[in-house]
């Protein structure tokens, strides 16, 4: 049996840290989330929206983020998200790491 | 802080999974509806598709979060259920036989061995069992005797006795009146030695047990009650300490209750002190046989071969002290576990063997069951394996599937143990000990639960372990070829056949050999005709007018002229303890000319008869003559001995007109132990004295005018038996209504002897039925392993078989085929069971009368039954190989 791949074209973990970036704006509900990561990327990383959700409940787990119900500006009721102390503390952590990655990324791009 | 969030997460999601699907469904909704409001370009159902191709795979996506959070084990489980209930609806002639085997293995051995580990394994309820001993004494030629009551308290007093022994009890039983407002009725009480409670360490249930102070003169009677006594007679009133009842005509003072099962012996219903024995006089006679109990408990440190030494020189010190009576007599003791489980250990043992068989047979046919299944779904687990199953999935599959049988099945078994049980209580308790007391034990049903389970596990994962590895592919190709499935595996169940063919050989013969020995033993003649004969126990001594010998002499010789009144009635006799009864008394004899010793150890049976005894019961003399109506009258003692004294007292001459004398027998009498002596004046061929399968001891016949019994069953020889008891009722109580007729320890109530001897084979034709319902499960589940591996030889085999019939077979050829293996694996299986057979019945030799382990007609007649099942279960498979199409056989599928 295949092993079944993440369909985030994204580094592992990236996403993870990009949501977790995301919500130290505030509460935000999955739709919101994805909106600001597409901004934040400059549409330059391209996400199956619909991925948010397995890393909303990956982080969850860990704890780094909770989740509420609330009322949407439609009226409607969502699902609030909302970092917690060590969803910050992880985001101070896993930034650094990317930033090296990234830099590693970059090297080998403009070396090419 | 972030793990107790995550767990706080975690627990929210698996305390609510539906409510976590409906959220997830909600909030993947709500992200598309937004979504599709936001797209500016286009509009309706594109604007939808739109997002929907933003958002990428719904159920994808949505599965893959439920993965994350750990729910992705639940749907496949659901799923494996759905698969499961599918798959047994649609085989259950497999589902069904699988639970069934199960159920019956657990079932039997679980309800069997409860009772044998509540029988055997389970303590007395007294305290530290091991170290109670009953005592009683015995000669240098083996003879015993109950120790009188003087004996008993010399042993008390001994130093040596009391280096072996904590404290020694005596005990004489007695039938005694209890009278309540609803009637009297005879019961048993035990008059005990004060220390008898606290040998046995048992503690009241309520109030206190017997205590010094009891014994003494001025003290006012008192009683402790047995529970079943407490709760049948006095609605287990919980104020009935200190409440008096009426025992014998006399106010009796309850000081105490028993708990359930803890008295000793086990049917006595009331003890008191023995200082309160209306019949103190017999007991002061030192040396006599006594119809006493006597219980002792070991020091600590002591062992009985340590105490038996002890009480050997006491025995020595006391014949000196009373050369008389007590020289070369010494104590012989005997485990208290033993009398009270003795008889039935060896019953108990062979059906817990019996049961275990089952249980073994029923796993091999679970095994065989299960790998057939599963070798039949090999193809199926490969291509589903092709397709992307991974191995732990379809294994976990095959678990869910064994466990879910396992489980059915023990739940049936448990419910069939339960019933079972429930069953054997209402078994009355002198067939099984403490039978009140029987529940389902649990770690017994645990055991065998387990090893069910166990069973369907590995016969369930192993076969889908191996349909799964590496070589699937080569699965799929002989799946496709329908040829012989794994040869390791098919070689494994025919071993499974081969051993349930041989456990079930060793179960019918062992029932072949107990209904060999059942038919024996009641085929022995009981020495008399018992056909529409009908006895009744009678105690007139408990009522005051026939206290005296002479007044209960005249009221039996009028209770026989009344009877014989009766229309229906051919004749009366009457005996002071009839055979088959239970109760008996023996006597020592002397012979003139010869020294006491001789004779010391002649324990005599000692009944005493009226003249007309031997024609009723149409016994046969074997020399001499039975006493006439002028010995009943005369002083001089005749008596009339049976075949097994003559040959002992006197072999190789006639016994008649020698001259002998015995001893007065009754302890409720004065004249206890009064020499009785007389002439010999017939010998009577041997009777049945206890039971058929007991051979005769000596027995003497004394003229029941010559020893007036306090107690008398009085035998009416009928036309019609049973239907003449009303009638024979009334004309006993028109000649003293005072009369109890219900029965006691006295003897019982009107029966007929034909109903007397069969409870006397109880015990056998129980074994004997048990382990013949346990040797037909085993036939049964041995036919259905046979019929499994041929039938699915035969599917197996479809496509060969299919060619052979195009290349000329015929159907004989076929069916030869067929039966060929059959018979292979039957003969393996008998030749591997005749031995196993012969080791359990050498085993069981114990239950056998007259039946050798090697008896060869159950051999015979086992063997060829086994034979025509194996060839049964194989016809009907073979009849569907010789019917094969074989266009459409080789065709494969």
């Amino acid at each position: 049996m295949p092993k079944r791949s993440s369909r985030s074209d994204l580094l592992p973990g990236t996403l993870d840290m990009l949501v977790l970036h995301t919500l130290t704006l505030g509460s935000l509900h999955g739709y919101a989330i994805a909106q600001h990561i597409e901004k934040l990327s400059d549409d330059v990383l391209q996400v199956e929206q619909g991925s948010l959700y397995p890393a909303l409940e990956r982080l969850q787990k860990k704890g780094w983020a909770t989740s509420k119900w609330g009322q949407s500006p439609t009226g409607r009721r969502a699902r609030y998200y909302t970092i917690t102390a060590s969803g910050r503390k992880q985001l101070g952590d896993e930034i650094s790491d990317f930033d090296r990655v990234l830099l590693a990324i970059n090297r080998v791009l403009t070396r090419g | 802080m972030s793990f107790i969030d995550g767990l706080r997460h975690r627990m929210r999601v698996w305390t609510g999974r539906a409510a976590y699907e409906r959220a997830l469904g909600e909030e993947v909704d709500f992200h598309l509806s937004l979504d599709t409001t936001q797209q500016t370009s286009v509009h309706g159902n594109e604007a939808a598709d739109a997002a929907r191709r933003r958002f990428g795979n719904v159920t994808y996506i949505k599965e893959e979060t439920r993965a994350v959070a750990g729910l992705g084990a639940f749907d496949g489980i659901a799923q494996d259920a759905r698969h499961l209930a599918r798959s047994l609806r649609r085989s259950p002639g497999f589902t069904l036989v699988a639970m069934l085997t199960l159920a019956i293995g657990i079932g039997t051995t679980t309800a069997v061995l409860s009772v044998v580990d509540h029988v055997l394994v389970h303590s007395l309820p007294f305290r530290d069992t091991g170290r109670l001993m009953t005592l009683l004494e015995r000669d240098e030629h083996g003879g015993f005797r109950g120790p009188s009551y003087p004996t008993v308290q010399d042993w008390r007093r001994d130093a040596g006795a009391r280096e072996a022994f904590e404290d020694i009890a005596f005990l004489r039983g007695e039938p005694i009146i209890l009278t309540r407002p609803d009637g009297p009725e005879r019961i048993l009480a035990g008059f005990v030695d004060p220390g008898f409670f606290s040998i046995l360490g048992v503690a009241p249930l309520l109030g206190r047990t017997l205590v010094e102070g009891d014994e003494s003169a001025g003290a006012p009677p008192v009683a402790v009650l047995s529970y079943a006594l407490w709760q049948e007679r006095f609605g287990g009133d919980p104020a009935i300490v200190g409440t008096r009842i009426n025992l014998d005509s006399l106010p009796t003072t309850v000081v105490g209750v028993l708990p359930l099962g803890a008295g000793y012996p086990t049917f006595s219903s009331v003890w008191q002190p023995i200082g309160h024995d209306r019949n103190r006089a017999p007991l002061e006679k030192r040396g006599l046989h006594a119809d006493s109990r006597v219980i002792a408990r070991l020091r600590p440190g002591v062992d009985s071969a340590r105490a038996a030494t002890l009480m050997r020189v006491v025995g020595t010190r006391l014949g000196a002290a009373y050369p008389a009576e007590q020289a070369h007599w010494s104590a012989a003791m005997f485990p208290l576990r033993n009398e009270i489980v003795g008889n039935v250990q060896p019953m108990l043992l062979t059906l817990a063997g019996a049961a275990a068989v089952v249980l073994l047979l029923a796993c091999a046919n679970v095994a065989n069951l299960l790998l057939a299944r599963m070798s039949t779904r090999s193809r199926e687990l490969a291509i589903r394996s092709a397709m992307g199953a991974s191995r732990a999935r379809l294994a976990r599959q095959q678990l869910t599937e064994s466990l879910l049988l396992a489980l059915g099945g023990g739940a049936l078994g448990a419910t069939i143990a339960i019933v079972a049980v429930t069953l054997a209580r209402k078994l009355p308790s002198s067939r099984l000990p403490r039978v009140e007391e029987l529940t389902v034990d649990a770690r017994v049903l645990a055991i065998a639960a387990g090893a069910s389970l166990l069973t369907a596990l590995l016969c369930g994962v192993w076969p889908a372990m191996r349909a799964t590895r590496a070589a699937s592919g080569a699965s799929l190709r002989t799946g496709a070829f329908g040829s012989v499935g794994g040869r390791s595996e098919s070689r494994l169940r025919r071993t499974l056949v081969t051993v349930q063919f041989a456990l079930a050989l060793m179960l019918l013969v062992g029932a072949g050999l107990l209904l060999q020995s059942f038919r024996r033993v009641s085929s022995v003649s009981v020495g008399f005709d018992p056909r529409d004969l009908v006895t009744v126990a009678i105690q007139p001594s408990s009522i005051e007018a026939y206290r005296e010998p002479a007044q209960s002499a005249a009221l039996y010789a009028r209770l026989m002229t009344a009877l014989r009144a009766v229309p229906g009635v051919v004749d009366v006799g009457l005996v002071n303890h009839f055979p088959f009864g239970g109760a008996s008394m023996v006597t020592t004899a002397e012979v003139e000319g010869r020294s006491a010793l001789d004779t010391s150890s002649n324990q005599i049976l000692y009944r005493t008869a009226s003249d007309s005894y031997l024609r009723t019961m149409k016994m046969s003399l074997a020399g001499g003559r039975w006493f006439s109506e002028a010995d009943m009258r005369s002083p001089e003692g005749s008596f009339v001995i049976n075949e097994t004294m003559a040959k002992k007292f006197w072999p190789g001459e006639s016994a008649v007109g020698k001259r002998l004398t015995v001893h007065r027998s009754s302890q409720a009498r004065a004249d206890f132990g009064q020499p009785l002596p007389g002439t010999v004046v017939g010998v009577v061929a041997n009777v049945s004295q206890f039971q058929q399968d007991i051979v005769p001891t000596p027995e003497i016949f004394v003229p029941y005018t010559l020893e007036v019994w306090p107690w008398v069953t009085l035998v009416i020889r009928t036309r019609d038996g049973a239907r003449s008891i009303p009638a024979l009722r009334r004309a006993v109580l028109a000649v003293e209504p005072r009369l109890l007729l219900n029965g006691g320890v006295a003897g019982r109530g009107f029966t007929t002897v034909d109903d007397q001897i069969a409870t006397t084979l109880e015990q056998r034709r129980f074994a004997m039925t048990l382990v013949g319902l346990f040797a037909g499960c085993a036939l049964v589940l041995a036919a259905i392993g046979m019929y499994g591996v041929i039938a699915y030889g035969i599917t197996q085999r479809t496509r060969e078989m299919g060619i052979r019939k195009a290349l000329g077979a015929t159907d004989r050829m076929i069916a030869s085929l067929v039966f060929r293996e059959s018979i292979r694996l039957t003969a393996a299986g008998i030749v591997l069971g005749c031995a196993g057979a012969w080791g359990g019945a050498t085993l069981i030799r114990g239950l056998l009368y007259d039946t050798g382990a090697a008896d060869p007609l159950t051999y015979v007649v086992t063997i060829g039954l086994l034979t025509l099942v194996a060839l049964l279960a194989t016809y009907f498979p073979a009849r569907r190989a010789t019917r094969l199409d074989p266009t459409i056989a080789m065709r494969g599928e």
